[in-house]
């Protein structure tokens, strides 16, 4: 088990945004986690790093336990990539620099290895002419590829996605969505929070509807996208097809 | 009554003379008084209850008194209970100290400033909170400040011309001096003025050729 939740809770003040998530992710999987805006689909997977605390609950993420305090965040964060929808490209270094500042600063890599590997995964994301520009001249789904290299870079076992493709002009789309797909083949375990329901449906082993701070219904993608149980699954699938 | 110019040029080489210890001066406080301003705004930033009514408390005080007090406190006042600096002591330390409560709002407004994702993105890899200011937040918050600390200079230059009240020969001091020499008032003071606007013009147009050349990105 790589990412195993259990009786997660979350509250802003009042508002509980989170109501008891239990979840499971095993090795290879690719888990993809649908639903409306502010279903909490975001902040389940924030709370997954810790970049969003909890209150209640447990998750424990490739051997780590982040419920307890002796748990170090940044050894926990070295093993969990995330891709963010607004990429976060660090704007004042080029992309190959983006790429290797984590592995050298965290990971002490020397700057000729990281540069090596950097060059390596850039040629992935199929960005090796764009290694010594600044991230201003890219576009979107340049700067999200880049982003996606850099959390390569350290080597995660798992690897989060967070809306990676909503900031994203249509037709740019689809190279990002080819990278993902790519990593998926490659046996990488990862979860996507996603508004892309082709993506869902060909690249996901598991889907998971999530509304109101509650997992609604989970499956299969052919499980879920062909034979909804729910009738807020069925409503929402309804208006996103 | 007619003007004589001519009468002046004679001091110019004094006048310049002078204008480069207001430079220096200047140029000095600010390098030490926004070193201690950055750690001011980490003091206001910090996790630290202490730490944050310490930078806040500073910030206040300094803010919301005049730096002709400030420094007549430093000069006159501690000079009182045996602890005696120089003029030029004097006016580096009170400008110095000035200096750091602008500058750390400054970088206070900077730093927060920078889009919180890129924070998120640097601990997210994996690094430490101080590794994630240094090498994520800091660049892109020094280029949000850049024009108001040009600008915090400038005001600071022109603020060493109360240098000349505890009698430190900067320009002001001299053109006073020259002033009652030679009863030119006019003239002495124009000139005057213009070494001090010429001095601010260069200052920014150096900090925009700077910003140029370092901010590529």
């Amino acid at each position: 088990m790589i990412i195993s939740v259990e009786g997660l809770h979350k509250k802003y003040g009042q508002l509980e945004v989170l109501k008891g998530i239990d979840c499971t992710v095993t090795q290879s999987e690719v888990l993809c986690i649908i639903g409306p805006s502010g279903s909490g689909k975001s902040t389940f997977l924030r709370c997954l790093n810790f970049l969003e605390t909890f209150n209640v609950g447990t998750v424990t993420i490739c051997g780590h336990d982040l419920t307890k305090s002796k748990t170090n965040l940044n050894l926990v964060r070295r093993d969990v990539g995330m891709v963010f929808q607004s990429f976060n490209v660090f704007p004042h270094k080029t992309v190959i620099e983006n790429i290797m500042l984590a592995p050298m600063k965290v990971t002490k890599v020397s700057k000729a290895e990281a540069r090596t590997r950097g060059m390596a995964l850039l040629e992935k994301v199929g960005l090796t002419d764009k290694a010594d520009v600044y991230p201003r001249t890219l576009s979107g789904g340049q700067m999200q590829r880049v982003a996606i290299a850099r959390a390569l870079a350290m080597e995660p076992k798992v690897m989060l996605f967070d809306e990676p493709t909503s900031a994203l002009d249509p037709e740019t789309v689809g190279e990002v969505l080819g990278v993902m797909k790519k990593l998926a083949e490659e046996g990488m375990t990862m979860v996507v929070v996603t508004h892309e329901m082709g993506f869902a449906r060909e690249v996901s082993d598991r889907v998971m509807f999530m509304d109101g701070g509650v997992v609604v219904e989970e499956g299969t993608p052919a499980e879920l996208f062909g034979a909804p149980q729910h009738e807020r699954t069925k409503a929402f699938l309804s208006k996103m097809i | 009554m007619t003007l004589y110019f001519g009468d002046i040029f004679p001091y110019l080489p004094i006048m310049l003379e002078a204008l480069w210890v207001s430079i220096y001066v200047t140029a000095l406080s600010f390098v030490v008084g926004s070193f201690l301003g950055l750690f001011i705004y980490l003091a206001r930033a910090s996790r630290f209850r202490a730490l944050r009514w310490f930078g806040r408390g500073y910030v206040e005080v300094i803010r919301n008194t005049p730096l002709l007090v400030q420094l007549y406190l430093i000069y006159f006042g501690l000079g009182q209970v045996g602890i005696n600096f120089n003029p030029l002591w004097s006016v580096l330390i009170g400008m110095s100290l000035n200096n750091a409560a602008y500058t750390a709002e400054i970088f206070r407004a900077g730093i927060n400033a920078v889009p919180n994702g890129l924070r998120e993105a640097g601990r997210a890899l994996g690094m430490r909170y101080d590794q994630t200011f240094r090498h994520v937040v800091l660049m892109p918050g020094i280029r949000n400040v850049l024009p108001a600390l040009t600008n915090q200079f400038i005001i600071l230059f022109l603020f060493s011309s109360i240098g000349s009240v505890i009698s430190l020969d900067e320009l002001t001091a001299v053109l006073e001096n020259l002033n009652s020499q030679t009863l030119r008032t006019f003239e002495i003071f124009t000139i005057g003025a213009l070494l001090y606007f010429l001095t601010s013009a260069a200052i920014a147009y150096g900090a925009r050729a700077i910003e140029k050349v370092a901010f590529k990105w």
